[in-house]
């Protein structure tokens, strides 16, 4: 991971926010991290550092349209090249990570959107919450009042595989009022430090601004293990392996929000028969596969096909040309373009089919589970079913999405595969769109980040049920207790 | 007039031919002074031989060689499918019958997750001959025929008994098979004062020393020896293996020349010539001996190539790729493997004066796992363990 | 397979070391096993459990003025103390077994002295041997680089080296020459006088003693007594350290060694496991160093 500068290859210094301020490196403080095609120099993390990291009780005093205003104008700059920084984002994305231009603008564009979506951001808060204002003030609930408070420090431990993830993590966590740690992964230290550096574009003195901070350490570093130790919230998004990292690691009250392990597939019924359909299919799973690489949670990496799967696989070939250029692939690491060979070779051995494009940039392999280890690389893995009830058998609770295609078909079976433990459904070629108030591995993130305050009525209210006042000494001395509620 | 006689003779009986590929291994000449051009057409008509034999004797392997016939004009060698030793996780590739599998070794790891390899008397026997043959290019530090008479071994490993079916403990345990060997690893504890009080001993009995076992147990035994002043001078008499890799301690692996500077202060020897690694792999049946010049020798039987991570085409000598092996050793089971591994097939004969392909391992292919969506679980072999965020 | 260390006397009274190998119910044939050169009794070892996994009670030994437990220094090693050392084993094995009559196998030097042995006593119904040096001054010129036997004997140098032993090549000339036991022809002597079967194993490319020397030797005694040769394509002198074809020798040898109805092929031979070879091999190294004193202690070997 660490090691000296590269003379070949991009040179890039990426510095830390740490509670909205800029730290660059400065040598001997400085690290190096090295990928097929950079080498990004970051600053050290420092107990120091780590020290400053704190709960910032400014943004908890702020009214949540304030932060949903201020992340607005991050958006609205977000939104075009005009922004410097965006600028500067898509072309690093191109040369320290190898994405395509096109897939660079795309993720700039969703942190735009993310960023941007104040009247979704205010539904999610409604959904999940139960009340849009429940951040701002006590909401009448029966016979209480209850108001959501932040968990305080939120740290933000990312994955890396979908860059714009980092900012659905921060935009959750602040428009629930807390102070934000992002952690980047090393595969992607640019996201994070760009979200941050953006916030000091936008007003370095805004209380938002001044509770985020962007950062990186490796596993081993005991400052950053002590400030998971001491957070009051812990988003993982990882690996079961991170996840029970975390668990060992976070204070015994802190909240914690894993993102863990997950794989979606998609299900073609055998209604879909027009020409037109089938190209209108073909291409919506083309872009589940497709986006991200598959590297996100809700990327489609199997397809179960309501036989024939004839007619969808010959026109399955032509949507993914269509999306490779639509949605060129990133540069191949040579461990990427390894895994993917040799997956292609295993396929070849036991027997199944296996197409490739000219180019090696997608696969489509028909007739065999994809076993422990999906590739990526869009690869799709096929299997043609007699009936779709025969579907719900290789589903479990480590599939996040199912993408399905004709929708009815998701009336027709969600009840077993959501009991099989699927955490949504939606249709074909939406499959990385989450609409307000849908539902993330399980759970309402939001109702995780927020702690709970109730106040209750006085004994002067009856109560529903109850007929008389409350006077429990009486009751008991009467031993009438038992009827304070009437039959 | 004389009567006719027919002339007594012994009855000749012809047993079966010793194959070809025993020959070899077992041979009096050196594997490793085969001319080139020799070497190449040897290892060709081996290769020939056995993917025949393990098409015909392995419907998997058999079906999955029909899938690639090779054009006109493709050099049969390098056109041989090769297969990824991922299979080895998931299917059963024995070419003999279940009675003649003596055992299924596996890798080191978790249950579910290992290679399994199913081997036979031949090819354990082979498997140990290839040990003995790689020794040869330990010469003149060690000969072998001194190994059985004056050799003691002091194995920083496991007992046979306790390797069960670990493939790597139960390689280093089976050069016992041509030196008296003692195993200084029990009940999972390396007895490093045992080990030392073994070499020490040996020397005084005017043996030629066998120091071998992975490098992390070596170096806590030079660094147990270093620190309770038990140094002692092996000069030619002592010679070091390793093997294995660092594993789950890579963590604390030093680079190689620091490790042979380290040995030969501390076990006082002559020469850093007098350290050696090896490599080998569960799925593969032979074993690749540095030489003087700390290069790893492909002995003639196994054909080593270097392939493009992308197509799995043969790469140029020189080009790191995904290093391939046929090891024509391996007759319980089609060794016509592709491995995990990143290296190079060294352009220019070796200076050692050894013949044979030698190569360069780099590092393993770092994985992002399928089954963990969101969850990218890289580990790169050779920079460490995991990070936290995937 | 259970072992006992026996020691046999030679004529002269010298002391022969002896491995007697039993299984739980042998009743077969006895027979003497006797190592190649430079090698010890130890190395007969995967023989050994063969043939007592198949019913033999086996007799091993090394040689006086050899390698290994018995009296002598190798430096002094001579083929008449190899026939000495075989008169004093078959004696031990007649007086302690049931029989009177032992089978021999002997392992590359030591055939030419086992059939001067098998020439001058009844006591030896069969002789196996398995790559026979038949022309001794050709197998040590193989081995040694040098034709030390057309040299003058004070030309000869007090030592030269075989696989790192030292050995005085006078005293061996003098035996040689004495003995008549350097050239073909004595050997094909000694074969016509052998009237028990005599089965040779043999590799084809045994470069220190010729198969066509092997054949020879055999065809011109075959009108005395039975003589079989099994040749072994491809193979060289040193059949003990071939892994891969040790089953098929094993098999030859027992088949040849034990001839006995219920043997009548390969089939019914019952062979070792490697695995047990090599265990073997390693609790008999510790055998043989703790019989010669050595102060060894070993922890799960």
């Amino acid at each position: 991971m660490t090691g000296p500068a590269v003379t070949n290859g991009h040179a890039v210094e990426v510095p830390f926010v740490v509670a909205g301020r800029r730290v660059d490196g400065r040598p001997p403080a400085i690290r190096h991290v090295e990928n097929p095609w950079a080498t990004i120099t970051i600053p050290e993390f420092s107990e120091h550092m780590a020290d400053e990291l704190t709960t910032n009780a400014e943004i908890a005093a702020l009214p949540t349209q304030e932060i949903i205003a201020f992340l607005n104008r991050l958006g609205c700059l977000w939104r075009t090249d005009e922004y410097p920084r965006r600028r500067r984002y898509v072309r690093q994305l191109q040369e320290v990570r190898g994405i395509s231009e096109p897939a660079a603008r795309s993720e700039a564009d969703w942190i735009s959107l993310i960023l941007r979506g104040h009247t979704r951001i205010w539904d999610q808060l409604d959904v999940e919450l139960g009340s849009r204002f429940m951040l701002d003030d006590w909401i009448r609930r029966e016979e209480t009042e209850v108001r959501a408070f932040p968990r305080g420090l939120s740290v933000h431990l990312l994955a890396g595989n979908v860059p714009s993830a980092a900012a659905v993590s921060l935009v959750r966590a602040l428009v629930t009022k807390n102070t934000v740690v992002l952690k980047a992964a090393a595969r992607d230290l640019l996201t994070p430090a760009a979200l941050a550096l953006s916030m000091l574009d936008c007003d370095p003195l805004h209380p938002v601004a001044r509770s985020v901070s962007a950062v990186y350490w490796d596993r081993s570093d005991e400052a950053g293990r002590a400030l998971v130790e001491r957070a009051d919230a812990v988003c993982v998004w990882g690996t079961l392996d991170a996840v029970e990292w975390v668990r060992r690691n976070a204070g015994p009250e802190a909240e914690i929000v894993p993102f863990g392990p997950r794989r979606s597939v998609a299900v073609v019924g055998a209604g879909i028969c027009t020409g037109t359909e089938l190209e209108h299919v073909a291409l919506a799973l083309a872009h589940d596969v497709f986006l991200h690489d598959q590297h996100a949670c809700f990327s489609a990496q199997e397809v179960f096909v309501e036989a024939p799967a004839e007619p969808l696989l010959q026109e399955l070939g032509r949507a993914f040309g269509r999306y490779s250029e639509l949605l060129p692939r990133s540069r191949d690491t040579i461990d990427d373009a390894a895994v993917v060979s040799l997956m292609r070779r295993t396929a070849e051995f036991l027997g199944a089919e296996v197409d490739t494009a000219a180019d090696g940039g997608w696969t489509i392999v028909r007739g065999l589970a994809p076993g422990s280890q999906h590739p990526h690389g869009r690869c799709l893995y096929v299997h043609e079913v007699t009936s779709l009830d025969e579907v719900s058998a290789h589903l479990d609770a480590y599939v996040q999405t199912v993408g399905v295609a004709p929708w009815d078909l998701c009336l027709a079976h969600r009840d077993d595969w959501a009991s099989r433990g699927v955490s949504r459904i939606t249709e074909l070629g939406l499959m990385n769109l989450f609409r307000p108030g849908a539902t993330h591995d399980g759970y309402y993130p939001l109702s995780r980040l927020v702690r709970l305050s109730s106040t209750e009525l006085p004994s002067a209210v009856h109560g529903k049920g109850v007929v008389a006042p409350i006077n429990q000494t009486e009751r008991l001395e009467h031993g009438t207790l038992v009827e304070l509620v009437m039959s | 007039m004389s009567a006719f006689v027919a002339e007594v003779t012994a009855r000749v009986h012809q047993l079966d031919e010793v194959a070809p590929v025993d020959r070899i291994i077992f041979g009096r000449a050196n594997p490793f002074a085969i001319a080139k051009r020799d070497e190449m057409a040897l290892t060709s008509a081996l290769v020939a031989d056995y993917v025949r034999w393990h098409r015909d004797h392995n419907v998997g392997f058999g079906r999955f060689v029909g899938r690639f016939e090779p054009a006109d004009g493709d050099d049969l060698v390098a056109s041989v499918p090769v297969f990824p030793i991922d299979l080895f996780k998931q299917l059963d590739l024995a070419s003999v019958p279940n009675a003649e599998v003596v055992r299924r070794f596996r890798s080191s790891g978790t249950s579910g997750t290992v290679s399994v390899v199913p081997r036979d008397d031949v090819t354990l026997a082979r498997f140990a001959g290839s040990m003995r043959v790689g020794l040869r290019l330990l010469e003149p530090w060690l000969s072998t025929d001194e190994l059985d008479i004056n050799v003691e071994v002091v194995s920083l490993t496991a007992s046979p008994q306790e390797a069960g079916d670990i493939w790597f403990s139960y390689a280093m345990a089976l050069g016992r098979a041509f030196a008296s060997s003692e195993f200084l690893v029990q009940g999972g504890v390396f007895l490093a004062e045992a080990a030392a009080d073994a070499i020490a001993r040996h020397l005084a009995n005017g043996a030629l020393v066998g120091v071998v076992g992975p490098p992390a147990l070596l170096m806590d035994l030079l660094t147990w020896m270093g620190a309770n002043g038990r140094r002692v001078r092996g000069r030619d008499r002592i010679v070091v293996l390793t093997g294995g890799g660092w594993k789950r301690r890579i963590g604390e692996a030093v680079e190689p020349d620091e490790l042979r500077r380290e040995a030969a202060r501390v076990l006082g020897l002559d020469s850093l010539e007098q350290v050696r690694d090896c490599f080998s792999q569960v799925e593969l049946n032979s074993v690749f001996v540095e030489c003087a010049q700390h290069r790893k020798h492909v002995p003639p039987w196994v054909h080593a190539l270097a392939r493009s991570p992308a197509t799995l085409a043969p790469v140029a000598p020189g080009t790191m790729g995904l290093l391939a092996y046929i090891d024509t050793s391996a007759r319980s089971y089609p060794c016509c493997i592709i491995s995990d591994d990143f290296g190079a097939i060294d352009p220019e004969p070796c200076p050692c004066g050894a013949t044979g392909t030698t190569l360069r391992i780099t590092r393993r292919v770092a994985r992002s796992t399928g089954s963990e969506g969101c969850a990218l679980k890289i580990q790169h072999a050779l920079q460490g363990p995991e990070e936290v965020d995937g | 397979m259970e072992t006992e260390r026996l020691d046999a006397t030679t004529a002269d009274g010298r002391r022969v070391a002896v491995w007697r190998s039993h299984g739980a119910y042998a009743a077969g044939p006895v027979i003497l096993l006797a190592p190649g050169f430079c090698r010890t009794m130890r190395h007969m070892g995967a023989v050994a459990l063969t043939l007592v996994q198949n019913g033999a009670v086996v007799y091993r030994f090394d040689p006086i003025d050899h390698i290994g437990l018995s009296e002598g220094d190798v430096r002094n090693f001579t083929l008449t103390g190899v026939a000495a050392s075989f008169d004093a084993v078959v004696d031990l094995a007649v007086a302690r077994e049931p029989v009177d009559q032992v089978v021999i196998l002997a392992v590359s030097l030591p055939a030419r002295p086992a059939i001067r042995v098998a020439s001058r006593t009844a006591k030896v119904t069969r002789l196996v041997l398995l790559a026979a040096v038949v022309d001794v001054r050709h197998t040590l010129e193989a081995a040694l680089g040098k034709d030390y036997a057309s040299w003058a004997r004070t030309d000869l140098p007090a030592e030269v080296a075989f696989e790192r032993h030292l050995i005085d090549p006078r005293p061996l000339w003098d035996d040689a020459y004495a003995n008549q036991w350097a050239d073909l022809d004595g050997t094909i002597r000694d074969l016509c006088s052998v009237e028990c079967p005599v089965v040779a194993v043999h590799a084809t490319d045994d470069e220190w003693s010729r198969l066509d020397d092997v054949q020879h030797s055999l065809d011109r005694s075959a009108a005395v007594g039975p003589r079989d040769l099994y040749q072994l394509p491809f193979a060289e002198h040193d059949l003990g350290g071939n892994l891969s074809a040790m089953p098929l020798v094993l098999r030859q040898l027992t088949l040849s060694a034990l001839e006995s109805p219920t043997l009548e092929t390969g089939a019914d031979v019952v062979l070792p496991e490697l695995e047990q070879v090599i265990e073997l091999r390693s609790e008999e190294r510790l055998r043989m160093a703790g019989e010669a004193g050595g102060v060894l202690t070993r922890s799960g070997s």
